[in-house]
């Protein structure tokens, strides 16, 4: 009987028993059609091993030490295990499940909650938030006043119940649904989606439903808890009074590139986010919210007092206030010390790139507005190239 | 033979709460999962990207017993790698790279050595893309060192079938890269 491949091949590998090598050598001297099949395999496996040599690292390839990959390792591990303190920033654009960051700002009383100093940001989005998005403007805000105020939880609460007993959910989103092509997705939620035409693998596409909610303001309370923050130099117009507030968030959609968690997988293990992302960047795409407000609502006015509100001086709330059209942009606040960001050109128009770096998992979004569709790329990575080539290459 | 697979045996198989067993298993196998990841992805950033993200999910969820550990290990940087491979486009890195080792390096290389390795490395990770995950993980492993055992592990195939499976690997990745040079 004649020796089959598995005992020559594991032969030439020198990985049988050292019985069984000694009974192929004397088969292989006995048989001489063995022999060229040997010689086969055994030329074959050289030329092919020559070939797979080519990829092996060379020196100037070799990987760091493994002395210093391992602090960082450790460092990783003893951040998640301290529970997740990184990438709450944007967290938002790179979930799985999409809860977007420009939704997030204009439905803030439905998020607010993950967010430390919500009640700023809820105030911000309040008052900044009556528009419908032509542009996209970054505010960099000093977080220490915000730390100060979002420590004070009793507050907090009182702000998140204010806006809850004065908001009226008038559709409520439903469920993500994944969709298994961009036409779907574009039919679904009603606009054509565009997607990144040069992408390696196809992306993960789900669709956020829309969401629509009105509140009416109720400025004795408001300024009462203004008051209460040790803020009551900043009055509250009287005209703000019973104004009816509706906020309607059209549905969006994410498209998932690379290496993405599932979105159900999205709870689990939630300290190792951010390793589990970082092979994922996201594209999301949302039609502008619009907000309908009383026509005799001053926004600058109110812009002017939230700002104030996050800790700027009230000369430089009004330069910044006097640099935005408030019926039209919507402003991104980064915290000033730990995000940079710069205007880039993208997808024909101008638009943010704001990145948060920091050692283990450093952090971009681009955000950007289109034909009245903001898109916004989220990803955690050093360089934002790839985010600025899925941007340039949408169809 | 089987190193590696033995080493992982005798370590505790409380890995998570085992700091010293831990980093004892990452410092054995850094190397090899660098190797295997840089040969699939062919670029060292991503490589040590993928090495810290294998090692990551060994710590997030590492496998019961320890008996399946080097198998485990293996089988995440295959899957990785492999995924980023056939992710990666046709990228041309050359500029970058053939900077790194001007860096490196006093004397500039060969510019016409450099480009021969350049395309032989395409064309290898080319074929590579084209065969079957499996095959071509296997061909990626034997080469960068693993025994029978480990590759059979880290596969989920019987040791005793790598034999035959790696001489089909070899004659399929031989019709393809002779293709490929034809073409």
């Amino acid at each position: 009987m004649h020796l089959t491949d598995q005992g020559l091949r594991a032969y030439l590998d020198d990985e049988l028993t050292a019985p069984e090598q000694n009974r192929v050598a004397e088969h292989l001297t006995a048989c001489p059609a063995c022999r060229t099949r040997r010689e086969a395999l055994e030329a074959r496996a050289a030329r092919v091993s020559a070939q797979l040599a080519s990829l092996a690292p060379r020196p100037s390839e070799a990987p760091r030490s493994a002395q210093i990959v391992l602090t960082k390792l450790n460092r990783l591990r003893q951040t998640s295990a301290s529970g997740q303190e990184k990438l709450t920033m944007f967290k938002s654009i790179l979930a799985p499940r999409l809860r977007p960051l420009w939704a997030g700002l204009a439905a803030l009383a439905l998020f607010v909650s993950a967010f430390s100093f919500a009640p700023i940001r809820a105030w911000a989005g309040e008052f900044l938030g009556l528009f419908r998005v032509k542009q996209i403007a970054v505010l960099p805000i000093d977080t220490t006043r915000l730390g100060e105020f979002g420590g004070d939880s009793t507050l907090e609460k009182q702000f998140a119940q204010l806006f809850s007993d004065s908001m009226t959910v008038t559709h409520e989103p439903g469920q993500p649904q994944v969709v298994s092509s961009v036409a779907e997705a574009s039919q679904l939620a009603g606009f054509t989606v565009r997607a990144w035409s040069e992408s390696p693998a196809p992306p993960q596409i789900t669709v956020q439903d829309g969401a629509a909610f009105e509140f009416v303001v109720n400025r004795g309370r408001a300024q009462a808890l203004l008051d209460e923050s040790g803020r009551s130099d900043l009055q509250l117009p009287a005209s703000l009074d019973g104004a009816k507030i509706e906020v309607n968030i059209p549905a969006g959609v994410s498209l998932a590139y690379g290496d993405c968690p599932k979105p159900e997988a999205e709870a689990e293990g939630e300290g190792s986010f951010g390793r589990r992302m970082i092979n994922c960047t996201i594209l999301a795409e949302i039609p502008s919210p619009t907000v309908n407000a009383p026509p005799d609502i001053d926004l600058a006015q109110l812009a002017e007092i939230g700002l104030q509100f996050t800790g700027m001086s009230q000369t430089q709330a009004q330069a910044f206030s006097q640099t935005v059209d408030w019926t039209s942009t919507l402003v991104v606040p980064i915290p000033r010390n730990g995000a940079s960001y710069e205007q880039v050109s993208v997808d024909g128009v101008t638009g943010n790139l704001i990145r948060r770096p920091t050692d283990d998992a450093p952090q971009y979004a681009l955000l950007w507005v289109k034909d009245g569709i903001i898109y916004a790329i989220g990803g955690l990575s050093n360089n934002a190239e790839t985010a600025l080539a899925i941007a340039n290459s949408l169809k | 033979m089987t190193v590696a697979s033995n080493k992982l045996r005798s370590a505790n198989s409380a890995i998570t709460s085992d700091e010293r067993t831990f980093e004892t298993i990452f410092l054995e196998h850094y190397a090899q999962v660098y190797g295997v990841l840089f040969r699939l992805v062919g670029d060292r950033a991503e490589a040590e990207d993928l090495t810290l993200e294998t090692f990551w999910r060994l710590w997030e969820r590492a496998p019961h017993t320890a008996d399946h550990l080097g198998g485990w290990l293996y089988r995440v940087a295959t899957h990785l790698g492999y995924n980023a491979l056939r992710a990666a486009k046709r990228r041309t890195n050359y500029e970058v790279e053939a900077g790194r080792y001007v860096l490196e390096h006093d004397s500039p290389p060969d510019p016409a050595h450099e480009a021969e390795r350049r395309d032989e490395r395409a064309r290898v990770r080319e074929v590579l893309r084209r065969m079957r995950p499996r095959e071509a993980q296997l061909l990626i492993l034997r080469h960068s060192g693993l025994a029978y055992k480990e590759i059979a592990a880290a596969l989920g195939v019987a040791p005793g079938s790598i034999g035959t499976l790696l001489a089909r690997a070899e004659k399929e990745f031989e019709k393809l890269y002779a293709y490929a040079e034809g073409g």
